[in-house]
C-alpha cells in the first residue's frame, strides 16, 4: 500500500464571485522513503497537492489518504496532531520564527508536546538538546546556534528549515519551492541536502519546484499541468 | 513555558509599539493610583485633623433644662457617664473631660475672639505632646484661672507671660460673664489644620461659663482603634437609650452640622422639659460626614476618569492586535502546519496582552511611588482651609494596596478581554487560508 493516495482529488477556491478550479482529478501514488518532485509551472496546483498532503488543506471532492487514514475523516485536533507526529514543512519563504534563534527554531517542534507514539517521546531534555545539535551539525550550522533568522543568508535559512522540519522525525517532508527564492548554487546545496537526508534518515522528501534541473535528482516525479497529472514516472538514481 | 516565553519575546520584537501601549496602561495605573492615594490621603488628613481639634473619635454631650425651661451644654451627672463608660469595656487610650466656649480675650485696649478649651491636663497626655510651646510653661495650665494663647492672639494682644488678661463669655445660661486669667503660656497648635485654640484649666472654663467645677460640657473618647468608632458610638446610644438618658435625634445638614452639637453656650426654649441630662453620642465620622463625601465625590470622579482611560487603551490594544493578527499571518500558519494546536495560537496571544498589562501596570506603579514620595517630602505652609488636607503641613499620601490590587487586576482583565477576540480569530484561522495570504 502507498504512503499517500490522491483519489480523484479535485480542489476549488473561491475567488470573488467565480471559482477557480486548482485541482482537476488528480490521483498519485507516493511510497515511503521517495525523493519526489512535483513540478509544473506556476498556478498549476503544485502548492495545492502539497497543502493536501500535509492535511492543511481539504480537498472539494475526492480522497486524500496518508499512511492508510483519509484525511477527511479526521477532525482539526486530529489533524494537528498527525501533522506534528508524522510530518516536516519547508516553506519557499523560510517561515522561521524571528524571535526565537536558529537552535530554538528548531527545537520548536519538539515543544508542542509530544504523543506515546512519537519518537521522541521519551527523550530527556539532554537527549533533546543533542538531537537539535546534530541536526544543526548535519545541516553546516553547528556554528549559528544563538543567530537569530535575521542574522542568516537565505541559503542558511533554508537549512535551519529542514533541520525543523527533521526535527520530529517525521515520515514525511513536504517543500513547497524551498529553492524559489534562493540562487542556483545555494538551491543545488539545499536539494543536496535535502536528498543526503533523505537517504541518510529514510525519509520520504515531497517538494515541488519548476526548476528543471531538480528533476535529475528525483526518484519520482509528477508533472502537473492546469491541475492534472501531465506525468507520472519514476527515475534510475546513483 | 514554550508559548509564555515565545510571547515575552514577542511583546518585544515591535518595541516601539509595546512601548506605546504599555505607556497607555502605565499613565492609567499612575493617574488611579495618584487620585486614589491623594483622596485618600485628603480623607485620612480630614479624618486626622478633626480628630485633633475635637479632641477624640467619640464624643458625648449633654443638655441640661433649667426651671426656666432654657437648655444649656452641660453634663450635670457626671458619675453616671463615667461608669457607664467605665462598665462597657471599650478599649480606650484617654478620655478626656472638655468645656468650651468662644470667648473674648481683652489686654489693656487691645482685644480678640478666640476658641477657649477647657481641659484636664492630668488625662490629657498626648495634647501636651502635640501643642509647640514657643514661651511659658503649658502644664501650668493644671492652675485655675491661668490661659494659654496662640502665638497669633498673643501678639495682637501685646500680651507676654505672666500678664493678667481679661476673659468676656456667656455662660450656658446665656449671661455674660468677665474672669481675670493669667497668661502662662504662647503656642502654636500644629494639629488643627489652622483652627488655633487657646486652652485653659476645665474647672477655669467651668467657672466662666458658670457650670459646677466638677461639671463638663462633653467627653470625647480617643479608641485606640479607630475603626470601631461606629460600634462604640452604637453601643453607648443604645445603653443610654436603655436608661432613658438619650437625647432625641434631630436630623441637621451642612458642612460643620456635626460640630455645631460639641459643647458651646448655645441655649433654647423647650415645651417638654426633662429632668437630670440627656445624652448625644456623635463620633468622627459624622461630624466630617459632609467634607467625606466631598472627597468621596472627587474618587468617584477619579475612578470614572480612570475607566474611560481604560476604554480609550483597550480600544488601541484591541486594534493593534488585529495589526499583529495581519502582520504574523503566515507565522501562525507555519505554527499550526508544524503542529501547533488552535489553542496554542489562541493562549499566545492572550499571553501577550497579559504580559504588556504586567509591563505597564508595573512602569505605572513604580512611577506612582516616585512621585508619591515627592508628594510626602512637599511641605505647605499657610492656614487656608487648604490646611484641612495636610497634616503638619504635609499630605499624608501613601499607596494604597487594596485600590492598587484591584486596579491592577481590572487592566489585566480588560487587556486580555481586548485581546481575545484577536486572539480567536488567529486561533481560527485556517492554516492553508494564512500561509496562501502570508506568502
Amino acid at each position: 500500500m502507498s504512503f499517500i493516495d490522491f483519489q480523484q482529488v479535485h480542489k476549488t477556491y473561491p475567488l470573488g464571485k467565480t471559482e477557480v478550479h486548482a485541482l482537476r482529478g488528480i490521483s498519485l501514488q507516493v511510497d515511503e522513503g521517495d525523493f519526489v518532485t512535483i513540478s509544473g509551472p506556476s498556478g498549476s496546483g503544485k502548492s495545492t497537492i502539497l497543502n493536501m498532503i500535509g492535511c492543511i488543506d481539504t480537498p472539494s471532492q475526492g480522497d486524500v489518504i496518508i499512511d492508510g487514514v483519509a484525511t477527511s475523516s479526521l477532525n482539526d485536533q486530529q489533524i494537528t496532531h498527525l501533522r506534528h507526529q508524522k510530518l516536516g514543512f519547508i516553506f519557499q519563504n523560510f517561515n522561521l520564527i524571528p524571535v526565537l534563534s536558529v537552535y530554538e527554531n528548531v527545537e520548536f517542534p519538539l515543544l508542542l508536546g509530544a504523543g506515546k507514539n512519537d519518537p521522541y517521546a521519551s527523550w530527556s531534555a539532554q537527549e533533546k538538546r543533542q538531537w537539535v545539535q546534530h541536526l544543526l551539525q548535519e545541516v553546516g550550522l553547528g556554528d549559528y546556534a544563538t543567530r537569530k533568522p535575521a542574522e542568516l543568508s537565505g541559503g542558511q535559512r533554508q537549512r535551519v528549515a529542514i533541520a525543523r522540519a527533521l526535527a520530529t522525525k517525521p515520515v514525511l517532508v513536504l517543500a513547497d519551492e524551498p529553492t524559489a527564492n534562493l540562487d542556483s548554487k545555494t538551491g543545488d546545496q539545499i536539494i543536496t541536502l535535502m536528498r543526503d537526508m533523505n537517504q541518510s534518515l529514510g525519509t520520504t522528501f515531497v517538494f515541488s519546484s519548476h526548476d528543471p534541473q531538480v528533476l535529475d535528482v528525483a526518484d519520482h516525479v509528477v508533472k502537473i499541468i492546469d491541475g492534472q497529472v501531465d506525468a507520472d514516472y519514476r527515475t534510475c538514481t546513483l | 513555558m514554550t508559548w509564555l516565553r515565545l510571547a515575552f519575546r514577542n511583546v518585544f520584537r515591535q518595541k516601539k509599539r509595546s512601548i506605546l501601549l504599555a505607556s497607555a496602561i502605565a499613565f492609567g495605573m499612575l493617574a488611579i493610583t495618584l487620585l486614589n492615594s491623594l483622596t485618600l490621603a485628603m480623607g485620612t488628613a480630614v479624618k486626622t485633623n478633626f480628630s485633633a481639634a475635637l479632641g477624640g473619635h467619640v464624643y458625648i454631650s449633654g443638655e441640661v433644662v433649667s426651671p426656666r425651661y432654657y437648655t444649656s451644654n452641660r453634663i450635670n451627672e457626671p458619675e453616671f457617664i463615667q461608669q457607664l463608660i467605665a462598665d462597657s469595656g471599650f478599649d480606650l487610650v484617654e478620655v478626656k473631660y472638655r468645656s468650651n466656649v468662644r470667648g473674648q480675650v481683652i489686654f489693656g485696649s487691645q482685644s480678640d475672639s478666640i476658641s477657649i478649651q477647657g481641659i484636664d491636663l492630668n488625662n490629657e497626655t498626648k495634647l501636651a505632646k502635640r501643642i509647640e510651646v514657643r514661651r511659658g510653661n503649658f502644664s501650668q495650665l493644671r492652675q485655675s484661672n491661668t490661659i494659654a494663647l496662640p502665638v497669633k492672639q498673643a501678639r495682637a494682644l501685646g500680651a507676654n507671660i505672666g500678664d493678667t488678661v481679661l476673659v468676656k463669655a456667656n455662660t450656658t445660661s446665656g449671661q455674660q460673664n468677665l474672669l481675670q486669667w493669667q497668661l502662662v503660656a504662647i503656642i502654636v497648635d500644629q494639629g488643627s489644620f489652622g483652627r488655633s485654640n487657646a486652652y485653659a484649666s476645665l474647672s477655669s472654663v467651668n467657672q466662666l461659663i458658670n457650670i459646677e467645677t466638677n461639671e463638663f460640657q462633653k467627653i470625647n473618647l480617643v479608641l485606640s482603634d479607630m475603626n470601631q468608632m461606629q460600634q462604640v458610638t452604637d453601643t453607648l446610644k443604645r445603653q443610654l437609650a436603655t436608661l432613658n438618658k438619650a437625647k432625641p435625634e434631630v436630623e441637621e445638614s451642612g458642612l460643620f452640622s456635626g460640630m455645631r452639637r460639641m459643647g458651646g453656650t448655645g441655649s433654647t426654649y423647650v415645651d417638654n422639659p426633662w429632668q437630670g441630662t440627656q445624652f448625644e453620642v456623635t463620633n468622627l465620622d459624622d461630624v466630617t460626614q459632609q467634607v467625606m463625601s466631598l472627597v468621596n465625590t472627587l474618587d468617584w470622579i477619579a475612578k470614572a476618569i480612570f475607566v474611560i482611560m481604560l476604554l480609550i487603551t483597550l480600544v488601541g490594544i484591541s486594534n493593534s492586535y488585529r495589526m499583529v493578527l495581519l502582520e504574523r499571518i503566515a507565522e501562525i500558519g507555519n505554527m499550526r502546519a508544524m503542529g501547533a494546536q488552535a489553542n496554542n495560537v489562541f493562549r499566545l496571544f492572550i499571553y501577550e496582552a497579559g504580559m504588556l498589562a504586567i509591563l505597564g501596570t508595573s512602569a505605572g506603579l513604580v512611577v506612582a511611588q516616585i512621585a508619591i514620595t515627592v508628594i510626602q517630602e512637599l511641605t505647605f505652609t499657610g492656614r487656608g482651609p487648604q490646611t484641612m488636607f495636610t497634616v503638619a503641613g504635609s499630605i499624608p499620601a501613601s499607596l494604597d494596596l487594596v485600590s492598587v490590587a484591584l486596579s491592577s487586576a481590572l487592566i489585566l482583565i480588560m487587556c486580555l478581554l481586548a485581546a481575545y477576540i484577536p486572539a480567536r480569530n488567529a486561533a481560527k484561522l485556517d492554516p492553508a487560508e494564512a500561509l496562501r495570504t502570508g506568502t
